[in-house]
């Protein structure tokens, strides 16, 4: 038997209502929701304008939807769900694929978001974003929700369809990937 | 939810103009979506307008003559942007490994 959990006070507005209530309430759910999406997408995909796409569709999607969403689980899983299926559809194009094929180091990733306008990291930051992209794209998706979102592992186990052992394996495993080539950077 | 900030950006008022054109098109979609509900005669004209576009589109398509690609240039051009040939088991797959990415990208360079 599923229990419905305690969910935002928006989303009955955003199913039922019409109008400015509506309106409203869709613009709550974007002043929680939208820069977190992004930024999830972000560092799935590197690339703004890939983000910006994906970001679009997961709100469009989401606004179609909302009727359907039972509040079996939290509002929040079922968003980042429907985000990581748009991330993952976006990781499967031909965009992505030159992107990945033409970095495929730390340095060549360095390169690229020097010169990104779209990122205003310090050197620091610049090493940490280029040894995530050349992380396995599970660990990197974990250390991004785990590290950036800061979001329970329980939550990053329902969201990618394992367990929380494993969602915990992956952050280590990243953890200790990305402290190896920071350390070895600096030598 | 709480989060760092990341060292990202975006251009200046972008999640302002995102969020007017996500409301717009999921509005618009709405709209469209009750139009299709209208019964009687109307769903009819719907599905006659279909078909009839279905119709011009195939008589289109089996007059065009496909030119063959004889360069990975080509190839690559025509490729859809949705275009890696990996099944939702197989990307699920990739997201742990990132040699069956390698596998792809190879077999598709050399194809």
């Amino acid at each position: 038997m599923h229990v419905a959990k305690p969910q935002p006070d928006w989303i009955e507005d955003l199913v039922e209502a019409e109008g400015l209530l509506r309106e409203r309430a869709y613009t709550t759910m974007m002043d929680t929701w939208h820069v977190p999406i992004y930024s999830y997408l972000r560092g799935m995909l590197n690339e703004h304008d890939d983000a910006e796409d994906a970001t679009q569709e997961t709100f469009v999607q989401v606004l179609r939807s909302i009727h359907l969403f039972r509040g079996e689980s939290k509002f929040s899983t079922w968003l980042y769900a429907i985000a990581r299926r748009k991330g993952l559809d976006a990781l499967r194009s031909r965009k992505q694929l030159a992107l990945r094929y033409a970095h495929p180091n730390a340095a060549d990733w360095e390169t690229r978001l020097e010169s990104d306008p779209f990122f205003d990291g310090d050197d620091a930051e610049l090493k940490l974003h280029a040894a995530l992209q050349i992380l396995p794209a599970r660990q990197r998706e974990v250390f991004t929700l785990r590290y950036y979102q800061e979001m329970a592992y329980a939550d990053i186990a329902e969201l990618i369809g394992t367990s929380e052992g494993a969602a915990k394996a992956s952050y280590f495993h990243a953890k200790n990937k990305v402290q190896v080539h920071l350390i070895s950077s600096t030598d | 939810m709480p989060q760092k900030n990341t060292p990202y950006t975006t251009p200046e008022g972008f999640f302002e103009q995102q969020q007017k054109v996500i409301w717009k098109e999921a509005s618009s979609q709405t709209a469209e979506r009750e139009l299709e509900d209208v019964g009687g005669f109307g769903r009819y004209a719907w599905a006659a307008g279909i078909a009839a576009i279905l119709s011009i589109g195939l008589l289109f398509v089996l007059q065009q003559t496909p030119e063959v690609c004889e360069s990975f240039a080509c190839l690559w051009d025509r490729t859809p942007v949705q275009s890696i040939p990996l099944d939702d088991d197989e990307i699920e797959t990739w997201m742990d490994d990132d040699l069956l990415f390698e596998t792809v990208l190879n077999e598709t360079k050399d194809a």
